[in-house]
C-alpha cells in the first residue's frame, strides 16, 4: 500500500478508492460509529431546525387544504407556479442516486461504492418531497386517489392520454424500485450493525430489518443476483421518470414547452442537479463524520466532472432551443424565447444561465475541481440554477400566452415560499435520521474495492 | 502482465487483396453512379447523399468511441481502440466525397434557389443561416474539425506503439474533453445542414441527438464486425476475447435503446402536439410504403435486438453476435435511407440503381482505405499503459 498517490497521473495505475491504510475492521468501525455513538451536538441542532421546517410544511399544507389552492399566487394563464417547480426540482435531485446506484453499477464504476448509499437515500427523500407537491397540487387532496385507476361507482377514470397520469405511475414506480434497491443494498450492513450491537434494542431492531442475513454463500449469491436485477430495472427508470416529467410540458403546444429535445434534456438536467446536491451534502458529511478516507478527493473530483459534463449538456439544450426558435421561422416560438431572455422574467433566465451553464465551466480547472470551498459554492449555485430552470420553463412560457389581454405577472405568495422552505425541512429531517441510524456508506461494497479483497492483484482494484 | 504481447501485422488477403477488390468495386460503381448522375441528376444526388451520410455516420460514431474512451479513462476497450481510430481517420475520405454534394447542391436543397426563397417568407427569415456561402464555410469547418481530431488521436496512438510514452495517453485524455465539445457541435450542425435542411421549413431540436444515436450504434457494430473478421483470419484470437465482445454487445444494447428513446420522443412529441409545421415531416416520411419502412424500423431496429440481445448467450455466442452486428448495420442503413429518400420518392420506397451504385461506390473506396490503413500500424495499441487491464478484462 505504498502507492497511495492522490489523483495520480500515471495512466497505468488506478487511483485507490480507500485511503488511510484501513483494514476491514477499521472500515466497519468508522462507518458504524455514527450509528453506535451518541448523536453529536451539531446533529441535534440540525435536526431541531429541520423538524421546525417540517412543521412549517405541515402548517402550510394545512392552510392549503383548509382554504384551497387560492392561497397560492396562481391565476390564469399561469396555472402552474412554485408547485410544479418544486415537484420537478425535487424529482430531478433524486436522479443522481439512481444514476449512481444503477447506471454506474452496470458500467462497473467502482468509485460509486462510497457514495451510492448516501445518494440513494437522498433519492428517496427527494422523491418524497416531490410527492408532497404532486399530491397537494390537485387541490382536493382527499380525492387524490382518483389519480389511480380505481374502479368506482361514479365511473370516473383518469384520462390515460394525459402525461400527468403517466407521471403518477412513473413516480410511484420510481419510488418503489428505489426504496427496494436501497433496502436490498442495506441488508448486509444492517446485519453487521446487528452483530456488533451492544444494546438489546439495537439488536432487535436491526435484527428485524436484516431479515435473517447470515452472510452465507447462498445469501450472497441471491443478494448479488437481486442487486443486478434491481440495477437493470432502475436503469430505464433514470431515463423514463424525467422523460415523462418533460412530457408534462412538451406534449402541449405552448411555445417554450413544446420542443423535441425535452426528454433527454430534462434527464441531463436532473442528473446535473442531483449530483450537485450529492456534492453539497457529501462535502459536509465527510467532514462531520470524519470519512475522508472513503469519500476521497478523487470521488469528489469525479462527481465534479459529471457536473461539468451534464451542465454542458444542459447548455447544449439551451443553445439548441434558442437556435431552433430562431430557425423555425415561427414567430410565436421566437417571441417565447426573446421574452424569456429579455421579458419581465429576464432576471430568472439570466440567473439560470449563470448558475447552470457558466458556473460549472469553472470545473474545467483541476484546481477548482479539487477545491472543497469552490465545489461547495458551485454545487449550491447549480442547485439554485436548476430551480430557476424549472421556474423559467414553467412560468415564463405561460405568463404571456396566446391571448395578450390575459397576460399576467406571477409572483408567489408567502404560502408557496414557506411551503418550499418546508419541503427542505421534510427532506433534511429524513436525511438526518438516515445519517444517524443507518450506515451511510455501503460497508460490504467498500470492502470489496479495497486491495485486501483481491488477493490476486495486490494494489489493483480489479 | 506483460505488455510485450506479440501482435502480428496484418498481411495476406486482408492487407492487399481485400483493399484491391474494394477499390475496384468502388471505382466501377462510382463510375456507374457518374453515368446515372448525367441521366438523372436529381435522383442520383439523393442516392449519393444517403450513401454519404451512412458512411459519415460510421466515421463520426467511431470518432465518438475514441473520444469517449479517453474521456472516461476506459481500460477494457484498449484492445479494440485501433479499429475505430482507423475508421475515424477515414474522415478525409468523407471530406473528398463531400465534393459531389456541392456539385449537386441545387438538386438537393430547395433553399439554394433564389427564386424559391424570393417567394417564401419563411426561407427569407432563415437566409442568414441557410445560404450557400455560409453552408460552404460550415462544411469546411466541420469536415476540417473531424479530420483534425481523428488525426490527433490516431497519430498519438500510433506514436505510442513505438515510444510507449504514457504522456501521450495523458495528452489524448486532456484533448478528449475539448474534442467531445467540438464533436457535439459539429455533428449537430452538420446534420442540420445536410439532412434537416432538405425540408427547410421543418425543425426539431432532437435531430442532432437522433443522428448521433444511430451513428454510435453503427460504429459499435462495424467495430465488432471488423474484430470478428480479424479473428476469422486468425488475428488477435486471445486478445479480443469473448469478454470484450460481450461488453461491446452490452453497450450496443444500451445505445440501441437510446436510439429508440430519442427517435420515439421526437416522433411522439410531434405526433401529440400535432402542429402542422412540425407534423409535415412525418406526413412525408409516413406516406405510402414509407409507413411500412417506419414500422420496420421500430420493429427491426428496436424490438428485435431488444429481445434477442437481452440474452447473455446471444451476446457471448460469436455467431449470433456477428449476425446481430450485421442486422444493426442493415437497420441503421434503412434508418438513413428513410431519413433521406422520401424527399425524392414521396409515394413510397423505391430502391433504384443509383442507390446501390452510390452505396457500393462510396463503401468500396471507404472500406478499401480502412484496410489499407489498418495494415500500416499495429492492430492494437501495443504500448498503451492500460493495455494490461484490457488484456485481462473480465465481465
Amino acid at each position: 500500500m505504498s502507492e497511495l498517490v492522490v489523483g495520480n497521473d500515471d495512466p497505468s495505475k488506478r487511483t485507490p478508492l480507500v485511503l488511510g491504510g484501513h483494514d476491514f475492521k477499521s472500515v466497519s468501525d468508522i462507518i458504524c460509529r455514527p450509528v453506535e455513538a451518541k448523536a453529536p451536538q451539531w446533529w441535534m441542532i440540525a435536526f431541531g431546525v429541520s423538524v421546525s421546517g417540517l412543521c412549517l410544511l405541515i402548517a402550510m399544507l394545512s392552510k392549503l387544504v383548509w382554504s384551497g389552492i387560492g392561497v397560492w399566487g396562481l391565476n390564469n394563464p399561469v396555472m402552474w407556479g412554485w408547485d410544479l417547480v418544486g415537484f420537478v426540482f425535487w424529482v430531478g435531485i433524486g436522479h443522481a442516486g439512481t444514476l449512481i446506484s444503477a447506471i454506474l453499477f452496470l458500467f462497473r464504476q467502482k468509485w460509486r461504492t462510497s457514495i451510492n448509499r448516501f445518494a440513494e437515500a437522498m433519492t428517496i427523500f427527494a422523491v418524497m418531497s416531490a410527492g408532497i407537491y404532486i399530491v397537494f397540487h390537485v387541490g382536493r387532496v382527499w380525492v387524490a386517489y382518483y389519480l389511480f385507476p380505481i374502479p368506482n361507482s361514479m365511473g370516473i377514470w383518469p384520462n390515460f392520454r394525459s402525461p400527468l397520469v403517466w407521471d403518477v405511475f412513473a413516480v410511484s414506480t420510481y419510488f418503489t424500485i428505489s426504496l427496494l434497491f436501497w433496502f436490498v443494498g442495506l441488508i448486509p450492513d444492517l446485519a453487521t450493525i446487528r452483530d456488533r450491537a451492544t444494546t438489546k434494542t439495537r439488536k432487535i431492531w436491526y435484527g428485524i430489518f436484516s431479515v435473517g442475513w447470515r452472510g452465507a454463500n447462498r445469501h450472497w449469491m441471491n443478494y448479488e443476483r437481486a442487486y443486478l436485477i434491481l440495477a437493470a430495472l432502475s436503469t430505464p427508470l433514470v431515463l423514463s421518470v424525467h422523460s415523462i416529467v418533460s412530457f408534462d410540458f412538451a406534449v402541449s403546444q405552448v411555445p417554450g414547452w413544446h420542443t423535441t429535445i425535452f426528454p433527454p434534456y430534462f434527464v441531463a438536467g436532473a442528473i446535473f442537479s442531483g449530483f450537485a446536491m450529492v456534492v453539497t451534502l457529501m462535502v459536509a458529511a465527510r467532514e462531520l463524520f470524519n470519512m475522508k478516507d472513503f469519500m476521497t478527493m478523487h470521488h469528489l473530483e469525479t462527481m465534479n466532472k459529471i457536473i461539468l459534463a451534464t451542465g454542458t449538456m444542459v447548455g447544449y439544450a439551451y443553445g439548441m432551443e434558442f437556435f431552433m426558435a430562431w430557425f423555425s421561422g415561427n414567430t410565436f416560438e421566437q417571441y417565447a424565447f426573446i421574452n424569456r431572455a429579455f421579458g419581465p422574467y429576464y432576471w430568472a433566465y439570466w440567473t439560470m444561465v449563470s448558475c447552470n451553464v457558466i458556473s460549472p465551466q469553472l470545473f474545467w480547472f483541476k484546481k477548482i475541481r479539487r477545491s472543497i470551498p469552490m465545489m461547495f459554492i458551485i454545487s449550491i449555485f447549480v442547485n439554485i440554477g436548476m430551480w430557476f430552470e424549472r421556474f423559467v420553463i414553467t412560468v415564463t412560457s405561460l405568463h404571456r400566452d396566446f391571448l395578450p389581454s390575459s397576460w399576467f405577472y406571477y409572483s408567489p405568495t408567502w404560502v408557496e415560499v414557506c411551503q418550499f422552505i418546508g419541503s427542505f425541512g421534510l427532506f433534511l429531517t429524513f436525511f438526518l435520521l438516515f445519517l444517524k441510524f443507518l450506515p451511510i456508506i455501503a460497508i460490504s461494497e467498500v470492502k470489496g474495492v479495497m486491495p485486501a479483497a483481491n488477493p490476486h492483484q495486490p494494489g489493483e482494484e480489479h | 502482465m506483460s505488455s510485450s504481447t506479440k501482435v502480428p501485422r496484418l498481411s495476406g488477403f486482408l492487407a492487399s487483396t481485400l483493399p484491391k477488390i474494394s477499390f475496384l468495386l468502388g471505382g466501377l460503381s462510382l463510375a456507374l453512379t457518374a453515368v446515372l448522375w448525367r441521366g438523372n441528376p436529381h435522383h442520383t444526388a439523393f442516392s449519393y447523399l444517403f450513401s454519404f451520410l451512412f458512411f459519415l455516420s460510421i466515421t463520426l460514431g467511431s470518432l465518438f468511441f475514441v473520444i469517449i474512451q479517453h474521456l472516461t479513462r476506459a481500460g477494457w476497450s484498449v484492445v479494440l481502440r485501433r479499429i475505430p481510430e482507423t475508421f475515424a481517420m477515414n474522415a478525409w475520405v468523407m471530406a473528398v466525397f463531400f465534393l459531389p454534394i456541392l456539385f449537386g447542391i441545387h438538386e438537393l436543397y430547395h433553399w439554394t434557389h433564389a427564386d424559391v426563397v424570393a417567394a417564401d417568407p419563411i426561407l427569407q427569415g432563415k437566409a442568414g443561416y441557410l445560404n450557400i456561402k455560409f453552408f460552404l464555410v460550415r462544411a469546411v469547418l466541420f469536415l476540417g474539425a473531424w479530420v483534425w481530431m481523428a488525426r490527433y488521436f490516431y497519430k498519438k496512438s500510433v506514436k505510442q506503439d513505438s515510444s510507449g510514452d504514457p504522456k501521450l495517453t495523458l495528452s489524448m485524455q486532456a484533448f478528449s474533453a475539448a474534442a467531445i465539445l467540438i464533436f457535439a457541435i459539429t455533428l449537430t450542425f452538420g446534420i442540420i445542414d445536410w439532412a434537416m435542411s432538405l425540408t427547410p421549413h421543418w425543425y426539431s431540436t432532437m435531430f442532432g441527438v437522433y443522428f448521433f444515436a444511430g451513428s454510435a450504434v453503427a460504429a459499435f457494430a462495424i467495430m465488432s464486425l471488423v474484430a470478428l473478421t480479424l479473428r476469422r483470419f486468425g488475428y488477435l484470437k486471445d486478445i479480443i476475447r469473448v469478454e470484450h465482445y460481450h461488453d461491446v454487445a452490452k453497450f450496443l444494447y444500451g445505445l440501441n435503446i437510446f436510439w429508440a428513446y430519442v427517435s420515439f420522443s421526437q416522433y411522439f412529441l410531434i405526433w401529440y402536439a400535432n402542429i402542422p409545421e412540425e407534423s409535415v415531416w412525418f406526413m412525408q416520411h409516413f406516406n405510402g410504403s414509407w409507413n411500412t419502412v417506419a414500422a420496420a424500423l421500430a420493429i427491426g431496429h428496436f424490438f428485435v435486438p431488444f429481445l434477442i440481445f437481452m440474452s447473455k448467450h446471444t451476446r457471448r455466442n460469436l455467431t449470433a453476435h456477428c449476425a446481430m452486428m450485421v442486422w444493426f448495420l442493415v437497420m441503421h442503413c434503412l434508418d438513413i435511407y428513410w431519413l433521406i429518400m422520401p424527399n425524392i420518392t414521396p409515394n413510397g420506397i423505391h430502391i433504384s440503381m443509383s442507390d446501390i451504385s452510390s452505396f457500393v461506390g462510396i463503401g468500396g473506396i471507404y472500406i478499401g482505405f480502412f484496410w489499407l490503413r489498418l495494415r500500416n500500424a499495429s492492430l492494437i495499441p501495443v504500448q498503451d499503459p492500460r493495455l494490461p487491464e484490457s488484456l485481462r478484462h473480465h465481465t
